[in-house]
């Protein structure tokens, strides 16, 4: 088992993962208490799961749906109210600014 | 006076519906204050559909159900202003039969806390006593029910979010078996788990509500069509229970939840009187023991917070809620960074813990293993529901907590939380009957069944409600 | 210099009538901007995915097709990545491993580079859903201050295809994708001549270099221009001593030119999961079944009729079936003018095609009707037009004109008619009883009866044809 030390370095891959920026004092509450939720989720790590495996689904199958088109006014309605150019949603650059 | 009086009142032309509505918006507006029940409040609306299943009746929604043209907020400055373009099956359920949606309630953000105390909107409290929280994540809908407010209220159950509040504040509730009501439109938080279900201040109006929602969705993948038809819940809503459930009726009483630490004594020892009379009343009560039980929270966590980074991924401010920074003035990583701080602390904790234990080599170690280890309790909780009609525990084994309670160590929460996640983590229906009322220490009884045996849960909870625990007849009075 | 090249492709089952996961139209194409959405594609907290049967049985006759082995689980997975195209914040997909399975595993395609036949070998097939479409506001990524997403394409069912790095040049490549574009018309599941329909992340690497991936590149054209800069680069800079580090750099499409993607602070990590809204689908071995009876002949297999029942070369017979479109066009040629082998093809193959931008392949029946050149190739059989005078045509018919009107203006039309020769004889011996005396005296009389008649037939009789009536009438006379 890998001991996970919650260093500045790891705190920062954290925020990428999730794409969260922390402020300092949250950097510092989040290495308390990601210390307290470990150890107390570590006791999965206990269990004896031999010859089971993983139970994904409590519905295990599904039906699929046919190919027929529905139109969704309501939807369209909804982006309307947002502030558009030209009917588009407008989004931040895919490259880098800094 | 119960929903189900109510209608029939209606029927018989005795009282005008609505005038029973307006009613409401003034009193809501008198307790809102006290409780902080309510985040959005709907517009008074008269054009309901008449001589319906429940017309008039005013139903309180959880806010992280969502409503067309009416602010869905999951309690989030996140979604502080969004607007959802359409209804949740649900509701589009309880409006075909007439049922008047009075106003979202208030919630733990994204449903993520036992307390009520995460929301945005500041917690909810307890109408037993203001200074106690009334449980969570569904304290609202709890607190509309309880304060008297609504008749019925809509709530969702992750890991006991309907039926700790429900315990918390004297009232019922229902965690359905998973696929028997549909999600299309809840917001997700773990999707294996979420249930939407019904709460009640009587067993009845807990039963119809159930009957107007329940069934299969062609939007929702995950719901059953295979099941007790909703047209049986609903004819039984108006009908006394089977005067003979009790006789005979195997209940397992599971012992971890007694003997648990933290549990408190008291409450175990109240509970105890009431199964005694469940004995008294024919039932063959015998002890059980699931060691596995006590580290059900652990198995829940794993998985609910590694959903919860998944379904909260979505959270950007560029379709949907709100924003720190605008488009043009930063770089998509920047955007995402920033925008999402507006999460609050517990949400925040639980998306980097999630994301983390999906990330490169964790999610064998803990998500994996928390899967096979949820195979191994629903085994042996269904193996108990083999040679058991239910399982019998505490609605709660603790009296309602204070507001102030630190739960930054959930392992704190250990007592309630393995009682109650074990239903979701199964995928079995659960239901909380409350047994008797104070201001500090509220009694109610958790019933577990097999998959689709809704039925029986809701004849021994009208059983237990007007001979064992005489609060329905309290009602009445 | 060893060179090894392996493609991830994308293609977009363009036949289905809604998206993949919700029942939007899947012809986006054409539409103003984000009025072909709905809350699912649009990832609107509550909503649930569905997945599209017929998206399942496309999927099943393309791996069938290329030999490739289903997997009897239908399963989905969440790949997270953050992009402002993505409105989940995940996509979609298959993944092998983590209780999910790819949709199927192995497979190939035969394809032919000079006359070689060579076996492409196929990793893996999957389903997923497409993001929305980014358009720059100033055309150009990189001085555009903010970007523009329009979600009408969003949720589009994809292919992804993903082959061995088992192709050693670009001509491979071109060879590989025009041969999958052909299955795939056949199989009727694409038209890959729509814009965005095709595109492909292709993996390069060039003698010891480390292995490069050019991502995200539209259509077969630039497609093959990229491989064949991207070589060259390498080539380039190992010659000069340097070497190929492990990188992954964009097409930019108007410069025709692979740039270095921007490195980021951290690899992406998918954090792949199970989809737990999307439960398995056991795909019935009946549906497989249904699925192969209706598999259409492919281009192999028609390849070998041409050869076997038309008497096709292997070369023209391969170039015809390389595009559906031009396969079926031969055969309806060759059904109008019951005409069929190296004459019909060669007349496409070698002249019609030069006139034709391989773009447009697809339109070609709406350039040329197969009637026009069906008359064309009757018209060469009947000896009323001579071979060169057909490829004189070709260009003509392009333009629009019809044989007729060509024949007629160039003034090409020949009369062989015998009955409407033989009358117009008769006539201009009656008209001239006197030359017919002259006959036996004088032999140029033959001359000036065939010159009589021809002008008559304004010079469109045969004079071949012509002479031999005349002088069968005279010797009769
Ligand atoms: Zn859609």
């Amino acid at each position: 088992m890998k001991k996970i030390e919650f260093t500045d370095d790891f705190i920062k891959h954290l925020e990428w993962l999730a794409r969260i920026e922390l402020e300092d004092s949250e950097k510092k509450r989040l290495k308390e208490e990601l210390a307290l939720l470990l150890r107390y989720i570590d006791d999965v790590l206990s269990i004896d799961v031999e010859g089971y495996s993983p139970y994904i689904y409590p519905k295990p199958s599904m039906e699929l749906r046919e190919d027929i088109p529905v139109s969704d006014e309501d939807a369209y309605s909804y982006l309307s109210r947002l502030a558009l150019e030209e009917g588009f949603v407008k989004g931040p650059v895919v490259i880098k600014k800094k | 006076m119960r929903a189900v009086d109510f209608l029939l009142s209606i029927k018989r032309g005795e009282i005008d519906d609505v005038k029973l509505i307006e009613g409401f918006r003034e009193r809501v507006i008198a307790e809102d204050e006290k409780y902080n029940i309510f985040i959005t409040l709907a517009e008074p609306d008269e054009a309901f559909h008449r001589k319906r299943l429940l017309s008039g009746v005013p139903i309180a929604v959880k806010d992280n159900i969502v409503t067309k043209n009416l602010r869905t907020t999951c309690a989030s400055q996140v979604l502080e202003n969004f607007v959802p373009s359409y209804d949740a099956t649900v509701v589009e359920r309880i409006k075909s039969e007439g049922g008047v949606i009075v106003g979202k309630t208030n919630m733990d953000e994204f449903a993520m806390g036992a307390l009520g105390t995460t929301s945005y909107f500041g917690p909810t409290r307890n109408p037993l006593n203001p200074s106690l929280s009334p449980g969570g994540s569904s304290s609202g809908s709890a607190a509309a029910i309880s304060s008297g407010l609504v008749p019925m209220a809509l709530g969702s159950d992750t890991g006991g979010s309907i039926r700790l509040p429900a315990a918390w504040t004297g009232i019922y509730g229902l965690k359905p078996t998973y696929g028997l009501v549909s999600r299309y439109g809840l917001v997700s938080y773990s999707d294996s788990l979420d249930q939407i279900g019904p709460m009640a201040s009587s067993i009845f109006d807990l039963e119809l509500l159930f009957g107007v929602i329940m069934g299969w969705d062609e939007k929702d993948p995950t719901t059953y069509d295979k099941h007790v038809p909703s047209e049986v819940f609903i004819k039984r809503a108006f009908m006394n229970p089977d005067p003979h459930i009790m006789r005979n009726l195997r209940v397992a009483l599971l012992k971890e939840p007694l003997v648990h630490e933290d549990a408190d004594q008291k409450v175990v020892d109240r509970f105890m009187d009431y199964v005694s009379e469940l004995e008294a009343y024919g039932a063959v009560v015998e002890e059980v023991s699931i060691p596995l039980v006590n580290k059900a929270p652990q198995i829940y966590y794993v998985i609910a917070f590694s959903d919860a980074s998944s379904n909260l991924a979505r959270y950007s401010g560029l379709l949907y809620g709100k924003r720190v920074v605008d488009v043009i003035d930063t770089d998509w990583d920047e955007y995402y960074m920033r925008n999402r701080k507006l999460f609050g602390w517990e949400v925040k904790r639980r998306i980097l813990l999630g994301s983390f234990i999906l990330s490169a080599g964790y999610y064998e170690m803990y998500y994996d293993r928390a899967l096979r280890a949820r195979a191994k309790l629903y085994d042996e909780l269904n193996k108990v529901l083999a040679k058991y009609d239910v399982i019998a525990t505490p609605g709660s084994n603790i009296p309602p907590l204070p507001l102030d309670f630190d739960a930054s160590d959930l392992s704190r929460l250990n007592a309630i939380d393995s009682l109650l996640v074990i239903a979701n983590l199964a995928g079995l229906p659960a239901i909380v009957i409350p047994l008797e009322v104070s201001t500090n220490t509220p009694i109610s009884i958790q019933l577990i069944s097999q998959k689709w045996s809704e039925d029986i849960l809701f004849e021994i909870g009208k059983y237990i409600a007007l001979y064992i625990s005489k609060l329905e007849r309290e009602l009445e009075a | 210099m060893n060179i090894k090249i392996g493609l991830e492709v994308h293609v977009q089952l363009t036949s289905l009538k809604t998206k993949l996961f919700c029942s939007c139209s899947a012809d986006y194409r054409g539409k103003p901007p984000n009025t072909n959405i709905c809350p699912v594609c649009l990832g609107m907290p509550g909503s649930l995915p569905r997945v599209n049967k017929e998206a399942i049985k496309s999927a099943i006759k393309v791996a069938l097709a290329l030999n490739s082995n289903i997997n009897q689980v239908l399963a989905w997975a969440r790949k997270h990545y953050f992009y402002p195209d993505l409105p989940k914040g995940y996509q979609i997909s298959q993944y092998d491993g983590k209780g999910v399975a790819t949709f199927a595993k192995g497979g190939y395609i035969n394809i032919r580079v000079n006359g070689k036949k060579k076996k492409i070998k196929i990793r893996r097939i999957n389903i997923e859903e497409d993001p929305a479409r980014i358009v720059y506001p100033t055309g150009d990524a990189e001085t555009s201050s903010y970007i523009l997403i329009d979600y009408n394409r969003s949720g589009i069912a994809l292919l992804e295809i993903v082959t061995e790095p088992d192709m050693n040049s670009p001509e491979e490549v071109r060879a590989f994708l025009e041969k999958l574009r052909s299955i795939l018309e056949h199989l009727e599941v694409s038209d890959l001549s729509l814009e965005g329909s095709m595109r492909a992340d292709v993996n390069i690497s060039v003698g010891d270099g480390e292995r490069v991936e050019v991502k995200n590149i539209s259509g077969l054209k630039d497609i093959e221009q990229a491989i064949r800069y991207e070589v060259a680069r390498q080539i380039d800079v190992l010659e000069k001593g340097g070497r190929i580090e492990r990188e992954t750099r964009h097409w930019d499409s108007t410069r025709k030119i692979t740039k270095p993607a921007r490195v980021k602070e951290y690899e992406e990590d998918y954090r792949y999961m199970p989809d737990p809204n999307l439960p398995f689908y056991i795909i019935p071995d009946e549906l497989i079944e249904e699925v192969r009876k209706t598999l259409p002949e492919l281009p192999e297999e028609r390849a070998a009729r041409f050869i076997n029942q038309h008497g096709l070369s292997e070369y023209l017979a391969h170039v015809l079936v390389s595009s559906k479109a031009l396969a079926d066009y031969y055969e309806k040629v060759a059904e109008l003018s019951g005409v069929k082998g190296d004459k019909v093809a060669g007349l496409i193959v070698t002249d019609l095609l030069g006139w034709i931008d391989s773009e447009d392949l697809s339109n070609i029946s709406r350039i040329v009707p197969p009637e026009d050149l069906a008359e064309v190739v009757k018209l060469l059989e009947k000896n009323e037009i001579t071979i060169k005078m057909a490829k004189e045509m070709i260009p003509l018919l392009v333009r629009g004109e019809k044989p007729r009107q060509i024949i007629e203006r160039m003034g090409w039309s020949v009369i062989r008619n015998r009955a409407v020769l033989e009358k117009i004889v008769d006539d201009v011996l009656k008209e001239n009883p006197q030359v017919l005396k002259d006959i036996e005296r004088n032999p140029r009389a033959v001359q000036f009866i065939i010159g009589k008649v021809l002008e008559k037939t304004g010079k469109k009789g045969d004079p071949k044809i012509i002479a031999e009536i005349v002088r069968e009438k005279i010797r009769l006379s």
